[in-house]
């Protein structure tokens, strides 16, 4: 779990936000707040379809499935385990 | 809604919540369900189709059911007798003499409601035999169907071509059809409901869901005429949940009708005699009272719409129904995309869903020929709005004000890429200026968002346009 979170604040801040001094804290909303956009969505769900070999379907993509990093991760762990690939 | 379907529907949800078994409750509500489909539906001028709107609106949730669904339960034959039975008892009405008791005129006579039915049992066996041999070319078909729906409802001049048709099959004249003749209760929002299901199950989802939770899920009474359009996982929960006391409920959805209740039918409805409309376009001559009518105008569309909203959320709270929020104060957001979050929610996140999310992540994934970013936000961002627009009616003027929230939010995307550091530098070291900032921001979304209303609420681009000019 923590290293999930780790690698998705790392990425999160480089590859989608594109802001790496920001700090990110695990518990931050990211889409409710407007800090992720609807574009960045997308590619946060490819990136993480990438790294995590999980998909996320198109209508998981909104602040109801997740909304912050720590929900994130949870969110890929639960599709690991019931193996939704 | 009206005001009395309102106390109606208010005291059955109180009655059936007080009633002990979450099963006996769901029966009854599934009942309560499929008699509110015919209840809220509005008088038709056409014969008889204060009936068969609703009957169609009924008969499209089976056939979606017996498409996607893998549930093979003995329950499901339960349900649909308990929905058959309740279609046939409002149909039996008609041998009552109580006008209006479940559609607002007699229901058809007992010979042509049997053959229809007859044709929609034979229709279900036929598509139970196809669905077997292709399931992927009923569901394209299926969505295909409600699309076409869809597209004659909202074109005024194919609309106009049904109620013809339709007058001409009811034995009516076909010179008095009217655009406003085909007021089907909530098509459009059941059609997306119905929508959602056959587009996840042909991307590979398999649902097995019950008939009778299906039914009340499409049709819930309190969203029924215009929404919030729920999502069925979420409704199923809340559905199936262990029902907790009515008291903890009962204030706040009290609370939120009643609030509901004051936004629709005493600020929107007030605003109305002063805002501007279709007809009284040409009357706002001098600029300051364009814009006041204009203001008017918004401020009566967000209190009308979001307190059917509200009386939806409150209504469906009395049954333990958790529907989701529709408005979070829109207009006080400082910038278009943030308004677009807030604004219709479930509308535009079903959009997201269904249309700006596959496009987009079908573009972003093409690593062959990729897609300047700029073409990519310009494409989805566009077709998204345009299609909100074509959703509320298909004419020129919905298009242009698609089109101006399109090209709104395209501008805000680059304008927000560009400024992003600068704003958040700006938020974290200089608070009264960031304030100063989001002030100037929030009025100038608003005053985009309301010269937008100008082309949603004049039908005519010419009028339009001449209001457009009064402004300056």
């Amino acid at each position: 779990m923590n290293q999930t979170i780790e690698i998705l604040t790392e990425k999160i801040k480089n590859e989608i936000i594109q802001q790496p001094k920001r700090e990110l804290q695990f518990d931050e909303p990211l889409i409710s707040s407007g800090l992720i956009d609807s574009f960045n969505l997308v590619d946060l769900a490819l990136m993480v379809e990438e790294i995590f070999g999980v998909h996320i379907d198109d209508y998981e993509l909104n602040s109801d499935s997740f909304d912050t990093i720590e929900e994130l991760a949870m969110f890929i762990i639960e599709k690991q385990e019931s193996g939704i690939h | 809604m009206l005001l009395p379907d309102i106390l109606i529907l208010s005291a059955c949800l109180i009655l059936l919540r007080n009633l002990p078994g979450r099963n006996l409750q769901r029966n009854l509500l599934l009942i309560l369900t499929v008699i509110f489909v015919f209840k809220l539906q509005p008088i038709v001028p056409i014969r008889n189709f204060d009936f068969w709107f609703p009957f169609l609106s009924i008969g499209l949730t089976i056939l979606c059911w017996h498409l996607c669904s893998r549930s093979t339960q003995k329950k499901d034959l339960h349900d649909f007798l308990i929905i058959l039975a309740a279609v046939v008892c409002v149909e039996l009405t008609r041998l009552l003499d109580i006008p209006s008791l479940f559609t607002k005129t007699r229901p058809p006579q007992l010979q042509p409601f049997l053959v229809v039915l007859l044709l929609f049992l034979f229709l279900l066996s036929l598509t139970r035999f196809l669905h077997i041999s292709d399931q992927k070319i009923m569901l394209t078909s299926g969505m295909v169907f409600l699309i076409f729906i869809l597209i004659l409802l909202k074109t005024p001049s194919l609309t106009l071509g049904t109620s013809r048709f339709l007058r001409m099959i009811s034995g009516q004249s076909p010179e008095n059809a009217a655009v406003s003749d085909i007021r089907w209760l909530g098509v459009s929002y059941l059609v997306f409901r119905i929508l959602s299901i056959l587009i996840d199950t042909r991307n590979g989802r398999k649902f097995s869901m019950l008939l009778g939770d299906f039914m009340i899920y499409v049709c819930f009474p309190p969203a029924l005429s215009a929404g919030p359009i729920d999502r069925y996982d979420r409704f199923y929960k809340d559905l199936h949940a262990v029902p907790s006391e009515l008291s903890e409920d009962f204030i706040a959805a009290l609370e939120r009708i009643a609030s509901g209740l004051f936004k629709k039918f005493i600020l929107a409805d007030s605003l109305s005699i002063v805002s501007l409309s279709a007809q009284n376009s040409h009357l706002w001559i001098q600029p300051i009272w364009a814009w006041s009518a204009l203001f008017f105008y918004g401020l009566q569309i967000y209190f009308d719409f979001s307190g059917y909203s509200d009386i939806a959320i409150g209504l469906g709270r009395l049954i333990g129904i958790h529907l989701p929020e529709n408005f979070q104060h829109p207009y006080l957001k400082p910038d278009i995309a943030k308004f677009w979050n807030n604004w219709h929610m479930t509308l535009t996140q079903w959009i997201r869903s269904y249309v700006f999310n596959p496009i987009t992540r079908k573009l972003r994934s093409d690593k062959t020929h990729p897609k300047p970013q700029w073409l990519i936000i310009l494409v989805t961002q566009m077709i998204t709005m345009l299609l909100i627009g074509l959703w509320h009616g298909v004419t020129l003027n919905f298009l242009i004000w698609g089109a101006w929230h399109g090209a709104g939010l395209f501008l805000h995307q680059h304008y927000y890429q560009a400024t992003k550091n600068w704003i958040i530098n700006l938020q974290g070291h200089n608070r009264f200026l960031y304030h100063v900032y989001t002030f100037f921001s929030t009025a100038i979304t608003i005053l985009f968002v309301m010269t937008g209303w100008i082309w949603f609420v004049i039908p005519k681009t010419g009028d339009a346009l001449q209001f457009f000019s009064r402004l300056f």
